[in-house]
Formats: C-alpha cells, sequence, structure tokens
C-alpha cells in the first residue's frame, strides 16, 4: 500500500481507517502457514511486527474477525475483503484528492452513471457500516452521536452510524447527496437531515412501486432526472465512453454475483458464510474495477470448492441450510463462520444478498439502452427491490431461495429498524411455511449495533434452536 | 341537539349514525388511510370516503401477530379494529404509501380482514413534474378501477360537483380557524379538533350543513382568554382529541396546528376554474403543505409552521409523534431545532397512538407551559 495517500485531514479519518485495514488484512493473510492470531504468538506480538503506521488500526480491529479470515477455509475470501477495503478507498482517496465532487448516494443506486459524470460517488451506508464490520467499538460513536441530536434510537444505524460520523467531520462532506425513496422512511428522514443540516443539495430518484414496465419506464425517467440535477449542481457531465466503461465493470461484477448466486444451490454449500455482509455493502464498488475483481475472486473460491465437491463445514457434520430472511449481522462476522463450525449450518442467502437472475446485463449501444438497462438494475438492487412496492415480491423471493437453495430453516434475525420487515414477517413465515413446510426462526438484531443483541445471546438463541431440532 | 353538539359528539365506526344511515340505504363505504388519498374521487363515484382511525382501541392483541412491537400502533390500532370486525362494514379499502407501516397494512388488510374490493395509490416522495404526472395517472386508474369494480360512472360534472362540496367543507374550516386568532376564543383545541375529525366520517354535505350552524353557535359564544399560552400543535396524526385535552388541561390553548387532520387537510382549496377536474385534484394533493414523506420540503414544511404559528400569534409549539414513527420521529427534531433558532419555543412529545402513561405527558407539557407561560 502507498501510505503517502493517507491523509493527514480529519474527514478522511474513516476513509485511512478502512485502506489501513485492508492493508493490515492482507499482511496477514499474506503469511503462509499461519491459521490464526495464536501462530503469530498472539495479538501483541502482532502488534509488534506491523509497521507503525497500521498499529492504532489494528487496535480497532475485532480480534476474533482475523482469526476466522485466517482459517485455510476463509482465507481466498477474505483477501477479496481485504483487498476491496484498500484498494476501493485507496481510488476514492485518490479522486478526492484530485478535487471531484463528492457524491454520498443510497448504497441501492447502481453508481456508474455518477463515476461517468467524473463525480466521486460513494454510498453514505457504507462509511459507517464498514466500521461495524471490522471494529471492535463498530459504528456505535457513531450512531449515539446522531441520536445525542435528539433523534429516536429506532432509526437505522446504516444512516445514524455515518450521519454521526459526518458530525463529527469524520468523514467527508459531500457535496452532494442522492437517495432513492425505496427502502424506508427512516433512511429518507436521515438523507433530508443531512441534507438541512449539512446544507447540501438533496437529489431523489423515485424507487417506482410495481416491477413492470409503467414502473421500469417511471425509473428511467428519475434517472435522467437525476442526472440533469447533477449535471446542475455540479457542473460535471455524463460523458457516454466513461458510462460505457463503469457499465462494463458492473456487468461483470453482476454476472460473477448472479454466477456465484447459482453456486449456493449446490449441496454440499461451496461458499463459505463470513463474508455476507461484505458482499451486500460492496455492491458499492459497481462501476469500478474492484466491483468484478471482487465477486470474480469470490466466484472462484466457491466454483473450487464445488469441483472437488468440497464443504465449508467440518467433516462429519450434517449440513444444515439457513436461508436468513432479513440479512445478516455486519457486527458479527465470526457469527456465521461459527455456525458453520458448530453446527454445520451454512448460508444460502437473504434479502440483502439476492439479485434476481433477471437483473441482467446492461446493453452498453448507447446513452439509452445504459440507463434502461441501470433503470431496470436499479429495480432489481438488494433491499431497493423488495422494499419499493407490495410486499408479494420480498415474500415470494424467499419461497424462491428456500425452494431453490434448498433450506430448511428460515431465519428472521430482523433488524430492529426496518419497519416494513416487521409489518410483512409473519406474512413471510406462513407462505414459506404454506409453500414449502419449512420453519421459521425469529428474534431481533440491530444489523450494526452489537449492543441490541451481542454475538454471546445469538450463539445461545442458535444452540437452543438447534437442539430442540 | 345543536348541530355543535351533534359534531361534537359523533361517534364512529359502528355507532355512527350517518353511516348506519348510509348503509341503510344500500349506500358503499371506501376507508382511506392518508390525506393524500383524494376523497373527492370517491365522493364523485357516489361512495362514502371514510378516514380510517382507531379511535378507542386500546388492546392490539389481534393485530400483534402480523404487526411486531416496533411498529407504530396507528395501523396496528387500524388493523386490530379490522382483525376484530369493526369496519365489517367497509365495501372497499384505498390505502397510500404514506409511510412503510401504513403501506404494509394493504397486504395484511388484503389477507386477514378481506375487505372486499382494496386499491393501493401511490404517490412519489418528492416534488417533480414527473411525480405530479406519476400521481395524476395514478388516481386515473382508481377513479376506472372504482368504476370497473363497484358499477358506477364517475363523470368530469360529478368531480366539480364533489370538488365543491369539499371546497366548501375547507372554507367553513378556514372560518373555524379564523375565530381562534383573537386573544378571545370562542372554542377550544380539542373541540375544534372534535369538529375536523367529523368531517372524515360522514357525508361530506350534511357536515358542511352541520358545520355551518355550528359556527354561527361558535361566533355567539362569549370567549375566553383565561389561558396561559397561545398553542400550535403539529406532528403525527391525531385523530383522537385526548392529546389537546390534555394540553388544554395545563393551560394551554391550542389555537392552531399543522397536523394533517387540522389544517393541513382544509388550508388551501382545489381550482375551480380549470378543464380538468383530475388535474386540480391531483395538483392540490400533491402540492400542498407537505407531510414529512415527501422529501427535500423541510424548508417548506418549517416555513408553514413558522406561518401558521404567527397566522395564530402562538406563545409556544408542541410537536407530537407516534412511537416507532420514522417520518415524524425525525421531522418533530428537525422542526423543534428550526423554530427554537428562530425564537419560537417548541417541544416534541412522543406517545402512543392510544394514549398512556398520561402522567408523563402532563408533567412534560406542564413545564413546557411554565416555560412559556404569558404575562
Amino acid at each position: 500500500m502507498d501510505t503517502s495517500q493517507l491523509s493527514d485531514r480529519k474527514d478522511r479519518t474513516i476513509i485511512n481507517n478502512y485502506m489501513k485495514s485492508g492493508y493490515m488484512g492482507l499482511l496477514l493473510l499474506e503469511m503462509e502457514g499461519i491459521t490464526s492470531l495464536a501462530d503469530l504468538g498472539g495479538p501483541e506480538a502482532i502488534r509488534g511486527f506491523l509497521p507503525e503506521e497500521f498499529q492504532d488500526t489494528f487496535d480497532l480491529v475485532q480480534l476474533p474477525l482475523l482469526d476466522v479470515i485466517l482459517k485455510e477455509k476463509n482465507r481466498a475470501s477474505a483477501k477479496a475483503v481485504f483487498r476491496t477495503a484498500m484498494d476501493y478507498f485507496e481510488l476514492v482517496n485518490r479522486e478526492l484528492e484530485a478535487g471531484k465532487p463528492h457524491v454520498q448516494h443510497y448504497f441501492a443506486i447502481a453508481p456508474e452513471f455518477m463515476w461517468a459524470m467524473d463525480l466521486v460517488p460513494v454510498a453514505h451506508e457504507a462509511l459507517g457500516a464498514i466500521s461495524s464490520i471490522f471494529y471492535r467499538e463498530g459504528c456505535e460513536a457513531g450512531i449515539d452521536r446522531t441520536l445525542a441530536e435528539g433523534y429516536p434510537d429506532h432509526l437505522c444505524a446504516a444512516q445514524t452510524g455515518s450521519v454521526g460520523y459526518l458530525l463529527d467531520g469524520l468523514i467527508p462532506k459531500p457535496d452532494v447527496l442522492v437517495n432513492n425513496s425505496a427502502p424506508c422512511d427512516a433512511s429518507n428522514m436521515m438523507y433530508e437531515y443531512a441534507s438541512n443540516k449539512f446544507d447540501i443539495p438533496l437529489v431523489m430518484i423515485e424507487s417506482p412501486y410495481y416491477q413492470n414496465e409503467r414502473g421500469w419506464k417511471y425509473a428511467i425517467t428519475e434517472i435522467k432526472r437525476a442526472i440533469e440535477e447533477l449535471e446542475r449542481i455540479t457542473g460535471h457531465t455524463l460523458d457516454e465512453d466513461k458510462l460505457r466503461e463503469h457499465v462494463e465493470h458492473s456487468n461483470e461484477a453482476i454476472s460473477y454475483f448472479l454466477k456465484l448466486q447459482e453456486l449456493k444451490r449446490l449441496t454440499p454449500m461451496p461458499d463459505t458464510g463470513w463474508h455476507r455482509p461484505a458482499d451486500t455493502l460492496f455492491l458499492i464498488q459497481l462501476g469500478t474495477p474492484m466491483s468484478a475483481a471482487y465477486y470474480k475472486a469470490l466466484y472462484e473460491d466457491a466454483k473450487a470448492r464445488a469441483d472437488r465437491q468440497g464443504s465449508v463445514i467440518p467433516e462429519g457434520k450434517k449440513e444444515k441450510r439457513l436461508a436468513w430472511g432479513y440479512a445478516w449481522m455486519a457486527y458479527d462476522l465470526p457469527f456465521f463462520d461459527w455456525l458453520e463450525e458448530e453446527h454445520g449450518a451454512v448460508y444460502t442467502g437473504d434479502v440483502l444478498t439476492y439479485i434476481p437472475p433477471h437483473a441482467g446485463v446492461v446493453d452498453t449501444t448507447s446513452v439509452e439502452t445504459m440507463i434502461e438497462g441501470l433503470a431496470w438494475r436499479f429495480m432489481q438492487m438488494p433491499m431497493g427491490r423488495q422494499t419499493m412496492g407490495f410486499s408479494d415480491v420480498w415474500v415470494n423471493d424467499f419461497v424462491t431461495i428456500v425452494k431453490q437453495f434448498k433450506v430448511d430453516t428460515l431465519v428472521l434475525a430482523g433488524h430492529m429498524a426496518c419497519k416494513h420487515f416487521w409489518a410483512l414477517n409473519k406474512l413471510l413465515s406462513d407462505k414459506v411455511k404454506e409453500e414449502t413446510g419449512v420453519p421459521t426462526l425469529r428474534f431481533e438484531v440491530d444489523m450494526f449495533d452489537k449492543r441490541f443483541t451481542p454475538g454471546p445471546e445469538m450463539r445461545r438463541i442458535m444452540n437452543e434452536y438447534f437442539a430442540s431440532q | 341537539m345543536s348541530a355543535f353538539a351533534e359534531l361534537l359528539a359523533l361517534p364512529s365506526r359502528g355507532e355512527n349514525p350517518y353511516l348506519q344511515e348510509w348503509k341503510k340505504e344500500a349506500g358503499r363505504v371506501v376507508g382511506v388511510t392518508c390525506t393524500y388519498a383524494p376523497e373527492e374521487i370517491i365522493a364523485a363515484s357516489g361512495l362514502l370516503p371514510y378516514r380510517m382511525e382507531a379511535r378507542g382501541v386500546t388492546d392490539t392483541g389481534l393485530a400483534d401477530v402480523y404487526f411486531h412491537r416496533f411498529n407504530c400502533t396507528f395501523p396496528r390500532s387500524v388493523l386490530q379494529a379490522g382483525l376484530a370486525g369493526e369496519y365489517d362494514f367497509l365495501d372497499g379499502f384505498c390505502v397510500l404509501n404514506g409511510c412503510e407501516q401504513i403501506r404494509r397494512l394493504y397486504e395484511v388488510w388484503e389477507k386477514h380482514v378481506n375487505t372486499d374490493y382494496q386499491y393501493m395509490i401511490t404517490i412519489p416522495h418528492s416534488i417533480s413534474d414527473a411525480g405530479l404526472a406519476w400521481y395524476k395517472e395514478e388516481i386515473f386508474n382508481f377513479k376506472e378501477d372504482l368504476g370497473k369494480n363497484f358499477g358506477i360512472r364517475c363523470t368530469n360534472e360529478d368531480l366539480w360537483k364533489a370538488i365543491k362540496v369539499y371546497n366548501e367543507s375547507r372554507r367553513l374550516v378556514q372560518e373555524l380557524y379564523a375565530l381562534r386568532k383573537d386573544d378571545s376564543v370562542p372554542i377550544t383545541g380539542s373541540d375544534a379538533a372534535r369538529l375536523l375529525f367529523s368531517a372524515f366520517i360522514m357525508p361530506r354535505e350534511k357536515y358542511n350543513a352541520l358545520l355551518k350552524e355550528a359556527l354561527e353557535e361558535i361566533r355567539s359564544k362569549d370567549g375566553t382568554d383565561d389561558y396561559k399560552a397561545r398553542i400550535l400543535v403539529g406532528g403525527a396524526a391525531l385523530d383522537d382529541p385526548q392529546l389537546l385535552e390534555i394540553i388544554e388541561g395545563q393551560g394551554g390553548m391550542v389555537v392552531t396546528d399543522t397536523l394533517c387532520f387540522g389544517s393541513r387537510s382544509f388550508g388551501s382549496l382545489i381550482e375551480e376554474d380549470g378543464d380538468d377536474p383530475l388535474h386540480a385534484i391531483a395538483k392540490h394533493y400533491y402540492n400542498r403543505n407537505p407531510c414529512p414523506r415527501m422529501l427535500g420540503q423541510f424548508k417548506n414544511r418549517l416555513g408553514y409552521t413558522e406561518e401558521m404559528a404567527q397566522g395564530a400569534r402562538v406563545d409556544g409549539v408542541i410537536l407530537e409523534k407516534i412511537v416507532f414513527c420514522d417520518s415524524h420521529g425525525v421531522d418533530t427534531t428537525m422542526l423543534a431545532d428550526g423554530l427554537e433558532e428562530k425564537g419560537m419555543p417548541a417541544m416534541v412529545l412522543e406517545r402512543e397512538y392510544a394514549l398512556s402513561d398520561l402522567g408523563r405527558l402532563k408533567t412534560r407539557v406542564e413545564a413546557f407551559m411554565e416555560r412559556i407561560a404569558r404575562g
């Protein structure tokens, strides 16, 4: 890593941390014959041999996560995760240093058209949520900072974490915010708040209610309108060649994503579960070369395992196939590795890592075909797709997942802030039971804040559940 | 019973005599969940629009199966009423995507309450020409679907007639608000709210006739200036006067509001001088003083609140929100901060849909009154 890229600016603190975390993870992963922190002499010893500029980052990182990534079965995917964290944020940092206008956007918006306008788009949520993945303290300082302004604790930490970082000046203040109306009021209101608090223009893209041609045509209109507004605000215009280049990157990424998704149907499951939060969050890279590299690495790892009929669970254990009818918990990636090791329970799908096969490839013939294709893809992005319209979409997607991925338990670890989900959760579990006979385990979490349902409590819940089966 | 007394005491749902009469005469009723629902279209189609409410529902045991503890108690209570059979009088149910929790009511209701006819109207979350075109198409489709389902025709002439009737309500209500602008106030805020709630649960022509009479009665009353502070109430859907009674019990006089059951529904008229009544309806509902679910409109909402507060010469603003409401949960704090910055005292009050922990509410309001009391 080129450490000269690390900035002294306070508002690059979080970005610097992510770059350094990526580099540090890669350093550890490149050590041959090491499968745990103990092999290296334990945390203090590791801290000692890390370059000085990375020692403070090591102090931030969750140690159980490092133990998980050093396991042989997780190394390939771990390298992809940490490589992405480093490369992507280096790119972002470079572009910001070059003085290009900075856009923070909702994560489920395809950012290709923003890259093609020579802007620097970063998913606002990722700036907070990645802290939840890597760090012992997660993004809790950000969350608490936002709540200290008087905002309710039932808002989503996907935004309160990043907004808190913005309030403390730890992430760059964007020149523009771009939000889409799905998934929810909580995210919308935090964008409204940030826009007014920091006097940042807010560009809204309406998520159409209907998954049909009328909805699609409306999405096309909305993306075009967003482009016009961005042009007006930033003075930057859409470049066709650049758009093509970025769409080609995301086409490649999505095609690997879908191929990986297909592999998850196999028994034994060839894809490890620990990295699923990253699989969602790194959709933010769509349009960059890193995105294809990330999903390609995951696909190749899973494919190699599938080709040799390999498994992600210990030999002798019976595979239990779980679908997460909400999603993952960012703050405890080792939890999913623990499920594999302890219970033979593998991770098939969830609402944030499911893209329907017809999300497809965007036709790059012209600006018009690309915007049409991006609009369609925007309607299929995880979370946006399931929340922009009727709940049938979410429910039916899970009937599909349960059937196609041969799931034997639907786990609804529902995010406490997601009012949508909690109002449809019974419809979901009832329909899955009716159509497939598969039972549901239901409990509450906060996806990004470990204080709500800490890791030991989640393990207790799963232990009890499996003991009862 | 005088018109005023009748409107004050009008019961809801099954006990409502106007609803009973309407049903007895084979009239059909369509429930609506939100003030973005174009009631004129329903009325013009010969149907009675009924703004869904759950006054008196305190136990939500049936609804809790479907709506979790993190869900707002407003749609949960409405669902409870539906599951308990209290909405069996509905022939149709029109839901809007006003908020996440209300719109999820659609599918749960469809599966488990099963009103004969259900429809979803969607409205975009920001103001634009494309958004207006979308909303207009949505309400056109709704009109056509109503016609198909109920076997009725709704002509432009029917729509203009309905617009006139609803505009008449708006004018009359504006007169009611005007009566509360002086120091001597002839009607409490809680009574004024009762008068407004009645508009949404009875035939509008009959309401207008009663309100006209009631206004005469109110004008003839001696007003009172025996209160500590003039209050504007804003925030979440408030269809029960109990909270206003608490405020007024602590010495406040609620003289205006920015509520969807209040000034937002009655504050502006639909234009009657155009060619296209559907366009006039769409423009009115889409563009009027916005709910926080309309994004990019905070400054307008703050401006509207200030305007209403200044017009009614209020001493303080109380912004109420229902627990687990994300939109008002954020908006009330933003508004309160914005108002305080401009020198207008404001407080945020959190509640459940069916009021509980009344002691806490009284204490908080009492403390606010001590801060802003006149003289």
